[in-house]
């Protein structure tokens, strides 16, 4: 008896990849898919888990929103959207980009979901220029082979000069 | 031990603006997940990234992201549709130059995944049938539609030449000139979706010429199929012990509805399915008849598909019936609404009122039924077109029409999209 409410605030430790550490109780480490599958196969909560690819500042929003989740009872699902959106509100592209990374390596599902749909939100009706600036993409076409798959997609540009 | 993460963590997530980018190199993200993102934007933003470089045009090109697309998308809308109609009167030889061939209606232009302002045959090649100077160009006609593709010909008498086009994407295949030509043909068109690999694996083009006198039966039926994967119109002949083939197909297009083709007989009171995917004999076609209690008397009536059921309407002294084929296999229809043209309520339009009159009646035009939504048909009152919702008995202006045409009817099509464009296969 007394060991399952040990259990219930059991906590673990991640490691970011600059070496800061942050204890997480294990109901909102279990958002995460990864630290889920790692718990499950047997891996001692007593370790510390290090997450090579995640610095602080990301790891620390992962778990804000990971902690939010996995408090909030399920019914309070219209608190939970007015929180996500709150939670991107103002986050700049290279915020959101660590934290679709973060997500995907701790496969946080929702998370991966918000982060992805907010990107693509803000990159919508933008010109391919500039899409190709904020994803810091080098253009590898010539003049002549950009100009032919754009007369090729013609119908997606409608209204783009 | 002091929980400090989690304080920590809640701190941190209120003060996310002050966070600042890391170094471009640092943030990248990888192709999976340019792709996690990509998928999520309108179908138009995400073709136009094909542009950003040879990577994306690559992703984005591939059948993997045909794939994420359509699934992500399929089950948070329904697909785009639209109702084309066609200006023109279908007889009269020499229309301006000018005029638009095509236009449509309802949700397909602010649909969340297309975004468009319409669509039109322009990128077609102008018609070199009618070249003397005093005959403009005739618009293409819009003869039939399937996932998303449609088949159209420069005339409507002596079709000669048909394309198949894509009108969202623009892309087009002309198909070799058919064996014969003849005043009139039916024509059904029907498709084969790979939504998986984003492709039309194939497509068949069935023409049925008429037959030398209208006022007798045959027992042999001449078909003409061309087939996208041989590239030629071949050759068949129904025969029947009985003579039931006639000049009878009311409607020039075929309905497509369980993978089959079909028309209606008006003389015989039924329906001719034909499978052209099938070309052992008699196992390829069969007729169903109408529904038992509909009327033979009753002159406005609409034959189509909804929800992936043949429907058959008719409306008469002021009552609207529609039937709804609920087994395919054994022909059994059911009658899924019924209701009086006084009951309609007329949402959005003040110049409506007189909808309910006796006198009204005989202007009304069933057009056709919305292939996705069950409750909805479309509507013709005086050159107006109108949604109508047969559960609610409301009715909703959509658009009205530049111009009168006496046949409407005869030049209006439902067209529904996929939520990514399937590409033509080559002929």
């Amino acid at each position: 008896m007394a060991s399952s409410i040990e259990n219930n605030n059991e906590k673990l430790t991640l490691k970011s990849s600059d070496g800061e550490e942050f204890l997480v109780e294990k109901h909102v480490a279990l958002q995460s898919t990864l630290l889920q599958n790692m718990l499950d196969s047997d891996c001692s909560s007593a370790d510390v888990i290090p997450l090579p690819k995640i610095d602080a500042r990301t790891l620390a929003l992962v778990l804000g929103y990971c902690k939010k989740h996995a408090d909030a009872s399920s019914s309070k699902q219209g608190e939970l959207n007015s929180f996500d959106s709150e939670f991107l509100k103002d986050m700049d592209m290279g915020a959101l980009f660590n934290l679709v990374l973060a997500a995907n390596f701790m496969e946080i599902k929702g998370l991966l979901d918000i982060a992805a749909q907010k990107i693509a939100d803000t990159i919508k009706d933008k010109p391919h220029q500039e899409v190709r600036e904020i994803f810091h993409v080098e253009n590898d076409y010539t003049p002549e082979e950009e100009a032919a798959v754009r007369e090729e997609n013609r119908w997606a540009f409608e209204g783009f000069p | 031990m002091e929980d400090l993460g989690s304080t920590r963590s809640v701190r941190r997530c209120c003060s996310s603006s002050l966070i600042r980018s890391l170094p471009p190199h640092l943030d990248r993200l990888t192709e999976e997940l340019v792709i996690e993102v990509l998928q999520r934007l309108p179908l138009k933003d995400a073709n136009r990234c094909k542009c950003v470089c040879k990577r994306w045009l690559n992703s984005i090109s591939s059948p993997y992201f045909a794939r994420c697309y359509y699934n992500r998308h399929c089950f948070s809308f329904p697909p785009p549709f639209a109702l084309f109609f066609q200006y023109t009167n279908t007889y009269r030889w020499a229309v301006p130059v000018n005029l638009k061939g095509i236009q449509s209606a309802n949700n397909a232009y602010n649909h969340p995944v297309l975004n468009s302002s319409g669509f039109s045959f322009s990128f077609l090649p102008p018609s070199s049938s009618s070249s003397s100077s005093s005959q403009p160009s005739e618009p293409v006609r819009f003869l039939a539609s399937s996932n998303g593709l449609v088949i159209c010909s420069p005339t409507i008498l002596y079709q000669k030449l048909y394309y198949v086009c894509n009108p969202l994407t623009m892309h087009w295949v002309a198909l070799p000139p058919p064996p014969t030509c003849h005043k009139r043909v039916r024509i059904g068109f029907i498709s084969t979706p790979d939504f998986d690999n984003g492709i039309i694996s194939r497509f068949k083009v069935v023409r049925i010429p008429e037959f030398e006198k209208d006022s007798r039966l045959y027992t042999d039926l001449s078909l003409e199929i061309f087939s996208s994967e041989t590239g030629e119109w071949t050759d068949f002949v129904i025969s029947w012990h009985k003579p039931v083939f006639g000049c009878f197909f009311l409607c020039d297009s075929a309905v497509v509805c369980n993978g089959m083709l079909h028309w209606r007989n008006v003389y015989l009171h039924d329906i001719f399915a034909y499978d052209p995917n099938k070309t052992a004999n008699y196992q390829e076609f069969r007729t169903i008849p109408l529904p038992k209690e509909c009327l033979n008397g009753a002159l406005v009536h609409l034959f189509g598909e909804s929800q992936g059921h043949l429907r058959y309407a008719e409306f008469h002294e002021g009552t609207f019936r529609v039937w709804e084929l609920e087994e395919y296999s054994s022909g059994e229809w059911g009658l899924v609404h019924k209701f009086a043209q006084s009951e309609l309520v007329v949402r959005e339009d003040p110049n409506l009122p007189k909808f309910k009159t006796r006198n009204s009646r005989r202007f009304i035009t069933m057009l056709a039924f919305h292939p996705i939504e069950g409750d909805v048909m479309f509507l013709d009152w005086h050159g107006r077109i109108f949604e109508c919702n047969m559960r609610s008995r409301s009715l909703k202006w959509l658009c009205s029409l530049a111009e009168r045409t006496a046949s409407i009817h005869r030049t209006i099509f439902p067209y529904v999209l996929p939520w990514w464009p399937l590409s033509l296969p080559q002929c």
